[in-house]
């Protein structure tokens, strides 16, 4: 298992590599003048030369590339074009309050979505399920945007119960964006936890947990729950990333300063630095957030564990085969 | 009967839904009453029934940088201005209304090519240091080497420090409105001793003689600026201001109407209509330099043919464009050159909408259909606005528009490169000193002639412009200079900038001057009970 994890950590550098040239690359393909973006419109085409020359930007495409690539494995991301501090400064400003926003909405929606799954596939057919299977393809569909401008208006300035924005106002600062940004990703784990469940309590083995006398409960926690998860962990990891990177709108809706308003902002800019810098984060922490996926795997399902320990075993026996 | 059940219950969600997306009717316009005179956020410090001791104001986005030589962003400049001062300010006349700040007074030589000027003595920065003529030379110099600021005054080729509160400055060609151009956010003073410890751009250096100091500044959320007691202008009212970065304008909006915020900017029609006249609130208009035009490119295939750029310009209702793109906010423009700036004149060549006329010209041009491209910056609902505008009347003329949406780096870049046909250009001229525009605009080798407009009698004419020592003959000259553009029908104006913002009524500008709040002095302003 240690072994297969090194191995998947390793897989990062390469996958990284090809990452980021490709996003490099594709951020190039349109002209842009970053001296000029700096200097703005005032400056002579001297002064302009002068800075893309120290900024590296009249060298040719591959070479400004491995340059940034040697600054990078350097620890030196560069500065931001346009607020010219460095730019891991800029997004360790804004990390916490994506992480906290990421974190807190998918804590919530698993908390409302998988109870409620569960609710939904073991009281199939039932007013529940389908009032709950109703609203949640409603709420799925409901534009992000949309939603959270309702939130705003009805509980920020008709009800002020809460603020209409920013990350001032302590704990309910938080409650109106993390309340729009889960009820989507809710909506999406009660689907799925409904449906993997109701797959799973059709399986002979819930029958025969059933015939030996074990508790309704214990065969939907215990078993068909057990089984589902391996799905609803896939979708967790994948939901954290595209969290991380997606909540764009939310942030800019409810002022939040967080990494996917300023790096949308950063590529409509061409801020090369910040985007780059931003593409190493997230890939980083997509690729992080897969491997502990595919360790939650191996501990939720004795199979994967059992088939990363028959490797080792059958590795074990070859040596010794081999040694004798 | 369960089915009739469950379409009841998709019924009734759908209801509460769709209910829940209507505001309470709390007046005759179906909207709330803002209630501005309660702040969502007091000042702590203040006593019950005392007035407000702090301002909240929105940044529609980061600024880039507050050091005032090297600033290009406006969402700085907004709040430069508090933290530092000009020799100069804007009176309630504009430009050419000057007062005095850290200048106290001033002598120009007749060829206005030198000028003294004496430096207020006992005014102190906000760590303690005393302002002396070092300060305001290094700054005067600094402006001159800066690559953001030294286009502008680079005609100044010497500064010296006469005694510790008289500055002498030099010009190379004769400038009668240095004293304005000294009066911009840009050409703020700044503390010598600072910069050239700490460096361009550093923390420590936004130390400045104004009535505010930086209090803290928080990246991704906003800026504070707590007052300077001890300034030279004695003790603002408001002792705190608070810059919030907030992107959206809904967002500011509701929290303009909840009382977060204090002053709200109107960019639409409906923006306007929600608050104009409402109760509690006063609402102010002003107009900006920026006027947005169509440009075009006179170097490319048939641009470079007067009938064909004629012919665009009768083929476009410039009043149409500007009430799509601003819901009749904005005005229509007549010409690049606002009606603030020098050298505007109604005398301008006018192209009328005439979508016959248009054909006609065409026709007459021999224009075969040949796409033309028109280049815009995409992903904002103000330029797609604009571009679609345009390529309907254009279309509607018989000319074949193609759309070009990029982002507005390559966008800019292209413009640079002359990488265009037709573009959407926004300029805003120097109320300070419009020449330098009419150079950047119109003159051969000016930044922003996108228009790769080449005549050498117009340059010269500008050169003469720039040279002159009297400023009734200099505004003349440039009026001359516009009608004599206007011929030439290198862009169609469409419309300027201007606008309302609405305050609350207990909140006292004492404003010295008309421009948008951002550009006011925030130290007069008061609050009253």
């Amino acid at each position: 298992m240690l072994r297969f994890v090194a191995k998947r950590i390793l897989m990062i550098i390469p996958t990284m590599l090809v990452v980021t040239l490709v996003v490099f690359l594709l951020i190039n393909i349109t002209p842009s003048n970053p001296g000029r973006i700096i200097l703005g419109g005032d400056a002579t085409e001297e002064q302009v030369a002068q800075l893309n020359h120290e900024l590296g930007y009249d060298l040719p495409l591959l070479q400004r590339y491995g340059k940034w690539l040697w600054d990078a494995l350097h620890g030196d991301f560069g500065q931001s074009y346009y607020t010219r501090r460095d730019v891991f400064e800029e997004i360790g400003a804004r990390l916490p309050y994506t992480l906290k926003l990421t974190l807190l909405s998918l804590g919530f929606a698993l908390l409302i979505g998988l109870p409620l799954g569960v609710l939904c596939a073991t009281k199939q057919y039932s007013i529940a399920d389908h009032s709950l299977s109703t609203l949640s393809m409603f709420l799925a569909a409901m534009p992000a945007f949309w939603l959270g401008l309702l939130l705003m208006l009805q509980f920020a300035l008709a009800w002020t119960w809460f603020p209409a924005g920013g990350v001032t106002g302590g704990w309910k600062s938080w409650v109106l964006p993390t309340a729009t940004l889960c009820v989507g990703y809710a909506a999406s784990y009660l689907r799925y936890t409904r449906s993997a469940m109701l797959d799973n309590t059709r399986q002979d083995y819930v029958r025969t947990a059933m015939s030996k006398g074990c508790s309704g409960a214990s065969v939907t926690w215990k078993h068909a729950f057990r089984n589902s998860l391996m799905t609803l962990v896939t979708l967790t990891g994948m939901s954290l990333s595209n969290l991380m990177g997606g909540a764009i709108v939310i942030e800019s809706v409810f002022s939040i300063p967080g990494l996917g308003l300023m790096g949308v902002t950063a590529i409509r800019r061409k801020d090369v630095p910040q985007v780059m810098a931003s593409l190493v984060v997230l890939g980083v922490f997509f690729m992080v957030m897969m491997i502990i996926v595919d360790i939650v795997y191996a501990y939720i399902d004795p199979r994967i564990r059992a088939k990363y320990q028959a490797g080792q075993y059958r590795n074990a026996r070859i040596k010794k085969e081999a040694a004798e | 009967m369960k089915r009739k059940l469950i379409l009841l219950l998709a019924l009734v969600m759908v209801l509460s839904l769709a209910l829940t997306a209507c505001e309470g009717s709390k007046n005759p316009t179906g909207n709330p009453t803002p209630n501005p005179t309660e702040s969502k956020k007091p000042d702590a410090s203040q006593t019950p029934g005392a007035p407000r001791t702090d301002l909240n104001l929105r940044l529609f986005a980061e600024p880039t940088t507050l050091d005032p030589q090297y600033s290009t962003s406006v969402y700085d400049m907004a709040v430069i201005y508090q933290i530092f001062d000009n020799l100069f300010e804007i009176g309630p006349g504009g430009y050419d209304d000057l007062q005095y700040s850290l200048c106290t007074g001033y002598e120009m030589n007749e060829t206005a090519t030198e000028f003294v000027f004496h430096i207020r003595e006992g005014v102190h920065f906000s760590n303690g240091d005393l302002l002396t003529a070092d300060d305001v030379a290094f700054s005067i110099q600094r402006m001159v080497e800066s690559p953001v600021t030294s286009n502008r005054v680079n005609f100044i080729t010497n500064v010296e420090k006469v005694d510790d509160y008289t500055v002498k400055c030099t010009l190379s060609i004769p400038c009668t409105r240095l004293p304005q151009l000294l009066s911009t956010a840009t050409m703020t003073i700044v503390n010598k001793k600072l910069v050239e410890q700490y460096g361009t751009n550093s923390p420590e250096m936004l130390v400045g003689t104004g009535a505010y100091k930086l209090e803290s500044w928080t990246p991704g959320q906003g800026i504070v600026l707590t007052a300077f007691e001890e300034g030279w202008r004695g003790s603002p009212a408001i002792k705190t201001l608070n810059y919030m970065i907030i992107p959206d304008q809904t967002a500011s909006r509701v929290r303009f109407q909840n009382g977060e915020l204090d002053i709200y900017y109107a960019v639409s029609a409906e923006d306007f209509e929600l608050f104009y006249n409402k109760e509690g609130l006063t609402t102010y208009g002003y107009s900006l330099s920026t006027v947005t035009v169509m440009a075009m490119n006179t170097s490319r295939p048939n641009l470079n043919n007067l009938k064909i750029r004629q012919a665009i310009a009768h083929a476009i209702n410039s009043s149409d464009v500007a009430l799509a793109v601003s819901g009749g906010l904005w005005k229509t423009a007549i010409s690049l050159i606002p009606e603030s700036a020098q050298g505007f004149t109604t005398d301008v060549v006018t192209y009328d909408y005439n979508p016959e006329k248009a054909k006609q010209l065409l026709a007459e041009a021999g224009y075969n259909g040949e796409p033309i491209k028109l280049l815009y910056t995409s992903g904002i609902a103000v330029t797609e606005s604009w571009a679609t505008t345009i390529e309907a009347f254009l279309r509607a003329s018989g000319i074949n528009v193609t759309m070009e949406g990029q982002e507005s780096a390559t966008v800019i870049q292209r413009v640079t490169d002359g990488d265009f046909d037709l573009c959407m250009f926004e300029y805003g001229t120097s109320l300070a000193h419009p020449v330098s525009s009419f150079y950047a605009l119109f003159h051969s080798t000016g930044y922003y002639n996108v228009f790769r407009y080449n005549n050498p009698e117009i340059d010269q004419k500008i050169i003469a412009a720039y040279g002159s020592a009297d400023m009734e003959a200099q505004r003349k000259m440039l009026e001359d200079i516009n009608i004599e553009i206007s011929k030439e029908c290198l862009y169609v104006p469409c419309y300027s900038g201007s606008g309302a913002y609405f305050a609350p009524s207990n909140l006292n500008r004492n404003a010295n001057t008309e421009p948008a709040f951002g550009w006011i002095k925030l130290c007069y302003a008061t609050w009253e009970n």
